[in-house]
């Protein structure tokens, strides 16, 4: 099952809601609107072809000065085959085959899409650090909260246009003029 | 001092009280002299953090007190029973092994010796046999065991599948994919 | 040094008091593990067998602040890192030394202008004796670093120091 298979596949099924395939590309990815990535994210699992049941990582992208945050799921099957009675072979994952990545465009301001750690449960610290780190919000996460910064701190920091602070509880925090 | 006391050595007489009172003296200023000094020679400036509870620098969560795990008593209680055996033993052996003086006026014969020595064995035999029917009975019930099950339990534990009653997977997508990999190569093609 | 301190003049019997009280403190510094980051990894090459600190009566690692004389903060401290740094440091007994080993712990290494969470040095929090620079400092630079406590354990004195003006 590879990229573009899976890409004709959400094409059909889901039509408007892919709004962009890009599966030649080096990291290929398929652009999906934010209001029906649950429903996209459950097909891709439980669909008996697609299999994808695990979820590799979530990521952010700021595209500051563009008022946008992409946020890109690499979702991969570890049981491709088994649909077809063929046994899973571990090193499918490594051949590019059975995985793609999603990728769901959010507004800088207030971005929030639904969490799909109902769906996989990795997602639950990916989603957390992404919240932390980029302040995207996820709707129905069970514990959305700040999981590397101590949970005071102020801000987003990896937001291109972060203001470092210039103390935290009373300890001098460095330059403030450090900012792009 | 000690030349008072080695003429009291040379006397012979019941001068083992003077002895151990030197000894505890000298193991009280060993002890409370090592105290001494420090208290005299270590700075002291407390501040509250000193006193509170280590928890990894933490302020610490809950008190300290924990509920003592009763297993450590019951492997203290074993301990102790199984060492006074050992140690009610150690004669027994020395007897048995040809040691020991007859200077108190005991057997002074070899055959007496040797009599007194089989008697002894049959009568340790006896006492050990009761303490092995102990042991045997700790060994059996799993008082040994860390993680104890006792044999009934053992009897029971087989791993759930999908005929039993799924008393630990409490995940219902963890059971249907239990049952969907038991049922793979069964599946028809779709 | 409690009872005995800044109560005679410095004479002969003090400076031998001295002397081995500095002794038996320089000879046997217990440090704490406080490997945070990279540096930790060297700090663990200096007290294996080539790099040997227990030679020098310093192999003798405590998990907990209770036991230790010395703190070497190895690594990168990070904001959230620091309450607890100093609640350690507070629990301490005295006499207590600080070494600031590599970079980051003594002035915030590689993320001074970018690291956001970074705290540009462990001294902003504790009081630091010795510092050791490198990244990571080489073991043998660590031994130097605890060659210099030693002698800077030498030079204190119970004697009565002169008055501040």
């Amino acid at each position: 099952m590879t990229p573009q298979e899976i890409a004709e596949i959400l094409k059909q099924r889901f039509g408007d809601a892919i709004t962009e395939v890009a599966a030649e590309a080096l990291h290929p990815q398929v652009t999906v609107a934010a209001e029906r990535w649950h429903e996209v994210a459950c097909f891709l699992r439980d669909e008996p072809h697609l299999a994808m049941n695990m979820l590799r990582c979530i990521s952010g992208i700021d595209r500051h000065p563009e008022p946008y945050i992409d946020l890109v799921y690499d979702i991969v099957s570890m049981q491709l085959g088994k649909a077809n009675g063929e046994t899973p072979s571990p090193t499918a994952v490594w051949a590019n085959n059975g995985g793609i990545s999603i990728k769901v465009r959010l507004p800088r301001d207030g971005g929030h899409v639904c969490s799909v750690t109902d769906i996989w449960p990795a997602a639950e610290w990916h989603e957390r650090e992404t919240f932390d780190l980029l302040g995207v919000s996820f709707d129905n996460h069970p514990d959305l909260r700040r999981i590397l910064c101590p949970d005071d701190w102020v801000g987003h920091p990896l937001r291109k246009d972060y203001v470092f602070p210039t103390e935290y509880e009373g300890i001098p925090a460095g330059t403030a003029e450090v900012t792009k | 001092m000690v030349f008072a006391h080695a003429s009291l050595l040379a006397e012979g007489g019941t001068d083992l009280l003077q002895i151990l009172a030197i000894f505890a003296v000298a193991a009280f200023f060993f002890g409370f002299g090592a105290l001494l000094v420090g208290r005299l020679l270590r700075p002291n400036r407390p501040n509250p953090d000193k006193i509170t509870a280590y928890e990894c620098g933490e302020l610490p969560l809950g008190p300290g007190w924990v509920q003592f795990d009763l297993r450590f008593y019951v492997v203290a209680l074993v301990f102790l029973v199984f060492d006074v055996e050992l140690a009610l033993f150690y004669p027994w052996a020395v007897v048995f092994g040809g040691g020991g003086t007859t200077e108190a006026g005991g057997a002074a014969t070899a055959d007496a010796l040797q009599s007194i020595r089989w008697a002894a064995m049959w009568d340790m035999l006896f006492f050990f046999g009761v303490i092995v029917v102990g042991f045997l009975f700790l060994w059996r019930f799993g008082y040994l065991d860390w993680v104890r099950t006792t044999r009934t339990a053992r009897a029971d534990a087989r791993p759930p599948t999908t005929e039993n009653e799924t008393r630990t997977l409490d995940d219902a997508r963890f059971r249907q994919t239990v049952n969907e990999f038991a049922e793979a190569p069964a599946q028809a093609r779709t | 040094m409690g009872w005995l301190q800044n109560r005679f003049e410095e004479n002969f019997a003090i400076t031998t008091v001295d002397w081995a009280l500095n002794w038996a403190r320089a000879n046997s510094i217990w440090p704490m593990t406080f490997g945070l980051a990279c540096c930790a990894i060297e700090m663990m090459a200096t007290a294996s067998s080539r790099w040997d600190l227990d030679r020098f009566g310093a192999g003798a690692y405590r998990a907990t602040p209770r036991q230790s004389d010395l703190m070497i903060v190895a690594g990168t401290v990070t904001f959230k890192m620091a309450s607890r740094i100093r609640r350690l440091y507070n629990q301490m007994p005295d006499p207590k030394y600080v070494l600031a080993m590599g970079a980051c712990a003594i002035g915030g290494g590689p993320y001074f202008k970018y690291g956001y969470h970074v705290v540009k040095g462990v001294d902003l929090i504790v009081p630091v004796d010795v510092y050791v620079p490198g990244c990571p400092p080489r073991p043998e630079a660590l031994v130097e670093g605890l060659l210099r406590l030693q002698d800077k354990m030498r030079q204190q004195t119970i004697a009565k120091q002169a008055e501040a003006v």
